[in-house]
């Protein structure tokens, strides 16, 4: 649906945040959920829908004010001017970081699967390009080549786990006893510090038109993100088994050179590599795209198509200096980045609507 | 050296263009947050074309946070 210039919905919002996630979803999941949860890991991400749900419903009181343009605006109303600003600003370098790591997270995974030997500088210089390009365009082009490239990264993902079916034993994720209860919680610590970028999408709020009706969708939204997280963990930690998936960096991509169809048709990997990237690329556009929204709100600017440039030659110069090797990266996202993005992504939202309440701002 | 050459070059070409179409459209304040953020991505350029690649951020937060890797 053609919205007015430069609006977007809540729905698009919210499926430009699935297709965001789900590139680190199908690398950090089956491998960090498998190391902390074992067999029950499908079961965190339905212990993690309850903090979700909780999350969609905290929006949603703070969209509640129609004068509210985005999270930041409730930063500012709720703490005041100045520790709202902070706040903000924490925000910015922690969203800026986790640009610099999409992009180096995508150059490393195509080094690693398929163009061994070659330089990450070239994979991330094109990226950078198609970036800047993306980000100085209007923001519901791209949120509509999110929902064009959601449905197709549905219907090959989808395609790809009922391929993966028939490899599934049931052994690997069944039975659970009471002795997994306390992997089971652990394991949805990975799935929490992934769905916390909802929070992170919200500073796109002003161009946001029902963001006031996020609330109403939040059940819908939840059971998807939910169901497709378990049928992902189940089919790939039932295939491989916990043991191998902890061992693997790329358990999806090592899955799918399993898949044989009509004993004639196999490697399907580079349709999946492909897709991936799209995936990329949207998950780093929109970390760029919200980097120039939270600017704007702070500094109260009226134009930020002009950001594009920095932020591209930042991403392409940070990315390069962020880490010496891939290993550096997936210990950076198990034991600092998943951590601080729980709390920026759901502790920060509830004390910041726990202390709205008090004042009386909410 | 060549790389910072293109490093300055990119900067300055693509600095004029957006300055001046700023300029055009009376975006002051924009403006001085462009050039700010410029700088920042220009330090970067400089940061990852003087040091040696083994060196990194993350390596730097890793030991500051005492994470065993």
């Amino acid at each position: 649906m053609l919205q007015g210039k430069n609006q977007i919905t809540i729905r698009q919002t919210i499926i430009l945040f699935f297709i965001s996630i789900f590139s680190p979803a199908i690398r950090i999941l089956p491998n960090i959920g498998s190391r902390l949860g074992r067999e029950a890991v499908w079961v965190g991400p339905i212990i993690s829908s309850l903090a979700l749900y909780m999350i969609f419903t905290v929006l949603g009181q703070f969209f509640k004010n129609n004068k509210i343009g985005n999270i930041g605006d409730i930063f500012d109303h709720s703490m005041g001017k100045f520790f709202g600003v902070v706040t903000r600003f924490i925000y910015l370098f922690w969203i800026f970081i986790l640009f610099l790591l999409y992009v180096r997270y995508y150059a490393e995974r195509l080094v690693s699967s398929i163009f061994k030997n070659t330089d990450i500088q070239f994979f991330i210089l094109v990226m950078m390009i198609v970036v800047f390009i993306a980000i100085r365009g209007r923001l519901e082009v791209f949120t509509r080549f999110g929902e064009i490239s959601f449905f197709i990264f549905t219907a090959i993902t989808i395609m790809f786990l009922l391929f993966l079916l028939p490899t599934v034993k049931i052994e690997n994720i069944y039975p659970l006893t009471d002795r997994h209860i306390v992997p089971a919680i652990k394991s949805a610590y990975p799935v929490l510090g992934l769905w916390g970028y909802i929070t992170f999408f919200m500073f796109l709020g002003d161009h946001i038109k029902d963001k006031n009706l996020i609330t109403n969708y939040r059940r819908k939204y939840t059971i998807f993100l939910t169901f497709m997280t378990v049928l992902l963990l189940v089919i790939l930690v039932g295939s491989l088994g916990y043991r191998i998936a902890i061992r693997m960096s790329l358990p999806f991509f090592g899955a799918n050179k399993m898949i044989s169809f009509a004993e004639s048709f196999d490697r399907f990997e580079s349709v999946l590599l492909s897709a991936w990237v799209i995936t990329d690329f949207v998950i780093i556009s929109s970390f760029a795209i919200i980097i120039m929204h939270t600017i704007k709100g702070i500094f109260k600017l009226t134009c930020v198509k002009h950001l594009s440039f920095p932020i591209a030659l930042a991403g392409y110069y940070g990315s390069l200096k962020l880490a010496g090797s891939r290993f550096e990266i997936e210990v950076f996202s198990r034991d600092i980045a998943l951590m601080i993005n729980i709390i920026l992504g759901f502790v920060v939202p509830v004390i910041v609507f726990g202390i709205g309440k008090l004042r009386k701002k909410i | 050296m060549s790389e910072f050459v293109l490093l300055v070059l990119v900067m300055g070409v693509m600095s004029v263009i957006d300055i001046r179409a700023m300029n055009r459209n009376g975006l002051k304040k924009e403006m001085i947050v462009y050039l700010v953020f410029l700088g920042v991505a220009g330090l970067l350029g400089i940061l990852s074309l003087s040091t040696p690649r083994t060196s990194s951020i993350i390596k730097f937060l890793l030991e500051r946070f005492y994470v065993e890797w």
